[in-house]
């Protein structure tokens, strides 16, 4: 089957090893490839309040930077966590790029704590709406760079991700054979978990009940 | 697709979630222009007039419909943006509007006479007084009701009006009457029926407290929560306040409704469309929660009555479901 979406893995890898210098010169180029594929979500962000986005992708050595607004759009490289933004949005790579792909839902992110917001939440608000209203394939504007070895990139690419999912897939065959009973037992805990929280609630509920029958009989 | 079991209304926040809906099997789309004039103002969100016209005609050629919702109130004296809207939805050949206030419904009725109009939730009509005064002065034809009702409530109003309804089938739950919220006017100064929203972006923060996270509407802490545990939407109702020395969700937890489980229940009490809410949310939520639906739907109008698997609760807000109002189990 054709390779639809960037594989993370391959793009995860190929970010932690790349120095930033060089990255950033890969990112001006993908930027300059999405100007021309993605008119709309560029004059779309550059109408938009001004605003400083800085991205943590929690499994990267690299911060990034995203400037819109008042006409601008530029995104770059960082290892700072200490410049100044309007907010801050931190997850795993694979999260974020769901997110900018429009594959998951950014709330059920956020109710799951996938992600986490922290600054001016209408900057947020803004950004997610703006991209979630173009279809964006990371994949396609990747490949691009190529030019007309475009297709070869794309098998290349596709390649490789079935191989790193081939390996992840025996990775974890590997550790189920070692330890059987990890994954039930991890899924029941969870189910505690969850049972454990709704007890909580309903005798937090209780006694704000008691008390307030204790409050009302004096 | 097969003739609908139940008409299925579904969300669009953006020409993107529009075509989702529709390719995910939507009978409807409901979506806003980029204003005050809807009930969901959020930034980014939204479409403008030639958007409309765009989304309105991909739905059409697939012969679908698009109602747009105009269905805040007009602050006194601007009551233009309001006007502006009905007569820009009707030169887009939308199917129906969404209207709440009757200074609205009056303009509407007055100047797109043959424009249909159904009233919407934030007008909360929910009894048969109201609505009937709604069908009489402003021939409106279909309601939208409030979430406050159980499926009995909703067969009796239907009954005793003679109503086409739609109901929520997905999205939140709130126990104040809708749109109305006066705990978030006093928390950010702007008013969730005229503005649009009622968490606005611009007044909610989060902040990081050591290992957890604060988020706050306004001056007011609404939450604290730590690592891993799931996180409510910013609303006053679904706040964690301290009373007595304990922390607990008081008005409502972080749950959301899903009627997948009982829409034999809600065709037999007379609905006439379902609702999922969500204009704020993804293209991936409209997708998903659309393509649950449209598959419970369509099997059971091919008369399989046995329950369809809902795989929905991972997207409703705190993990978690409930029917709501639908079935009174505190009753």
């Amino acid at each position: 089957m054709q390779q639809n979406h960037l594989p993370t893995p391959l793009a995860r890898a190929a970010m932690r090893v790349i120095p930033a210098s060089v990255l950033q010169r890969m990112i001006d180029a993908l930027m300059r490839g999405m100007r021309q594929s993605h008119p709309r979500l560029f004059s779309n962000l550059e109408r938009l309040d001004a605003a400083v986005v800085r991205i943590e992708p929690s499994d990267l050595p690299h911060n990034f930077t995203l400037a819109f607004g008042h006409g601008e759009t530029s995104l770059t490289v960082t290892s700072s966590k200490d410049s100044v933004c309007s907010a801050r949005l931190k997850g795993k790579l694979a999260a974020l790029l769901d997110l900018l792909e429009g594959r998951i839902d950014g709330d059920m992110m956020f109710f799951s704590r996938s992600i986490e917001i922290t600054g001016d939440t209408s900057v947020m608000v803004a950004l997610r709406n703006t991209i979630d209203r173009e279809e964006i394939n990371l994949l396609d504007d990747v490949t691009a760079l190529f030019g007309p070895f475009a297709r070869p990139a794309r098998h290349v690419a596709s390649l490789i991700d079935k191989v790193g999912q081939r390996m992840k897939e025996r990775i974890q065959e590997i550790n189920e054979e070692r330890s059987p009973d990890a994954q039930p037992a991890k899924a029941e805990c969870d189910a505690m978990r969850a049972e454990v929280q709704a007890l909580k609630t309903r005798l937090a509920k209780l006694e704000v009940r008691r008390q307030r029958t204790e409050v009302s009989s004096q | 697709m097969t003739p609908s079991y139940l008409e299925l209304v579904c969300p669009a926040g953006t020409p993107a979630s529009l075509r989702a809906a529709i390719d995910a099997g939507a009978d409807t789309v409901y979506c806003g222009f980029r204003n005050c004039t809807n009930a969901r103002n959020y930034p980014g969100l939204n479409f403008d007039q030639d958007e409309l016209v765009e989304g309105i005609a991909y739905a059409h050629e697939r012969g679908r419909k698009v109602l747009v919702a105009i269905n805040t109130f007009p602050r006194a004296g601007d009551e233009k943006p309001w006007h502006q809207a009905v007569d820009n939805a009707a030169e887009a050949r939308a199917d129906a509007i969404i209207l709440a206030d009757i200074g609205v419904l009056d303009y509407a009725t007055r100047h797109q006479p043959s424009m249909r109009r159904h009233l919407s939730v934030q007008a909360s009509a929910a009894n048969a007084l109201s609505i009937a005064f709604y069908r009489d002065h402003f021939d409106v034809k279909r309601v939208v009701l409030p979430r406050v009702l159980s499926v009995e409530d909703v067969a009796a109003l239907i009954k005793e009006t003679g109503m086409e309804t739609e109901v929520f089938a997905f999205g939140s739950v709130g126990p104040m009457s809708e749109g109305r919220c006066f705990l978030s006017s006093y928390m950010t100064g702007l008013s969730p029926t005229s503005e649009g929203v009622c968490a606005p972006a611009s007044h909610v923060a989060y902040k990081e407290d050591g290992d957890c996270i604060k988020s706050c509407l306004g001056c007011v802490t609404l939450n604290k929560f730590s690592k891993g545990e799931p996180a409510p939407y910013p609303t006053p109702c679904k706040g964690r306040y301290v009373t007595h020395g304990q922390a607990s969700y008081l008005f409502e937890e972080p749950i959301g409704l899903n009627a997948i489980d009982i829409l034999p229940q809600l065709k037999a009490a007379g609905v006439t469309a379902l609702k999922i809410e969500g204009r704020q949310r993804s293209r991936a939520y409209v997708a998903e929660v659309v393509g649950a639906f449209r598959k419970a739907l369509d099997g059971l109008a091919q008369g399989n009555t046995e329950s369809s698997t809902n795989d929905l609760k991972n997207i409703a807000e705190g993990g978690r479901e409930t029917f709501g109002a639908y079935k009174k189990g505190w009753r």
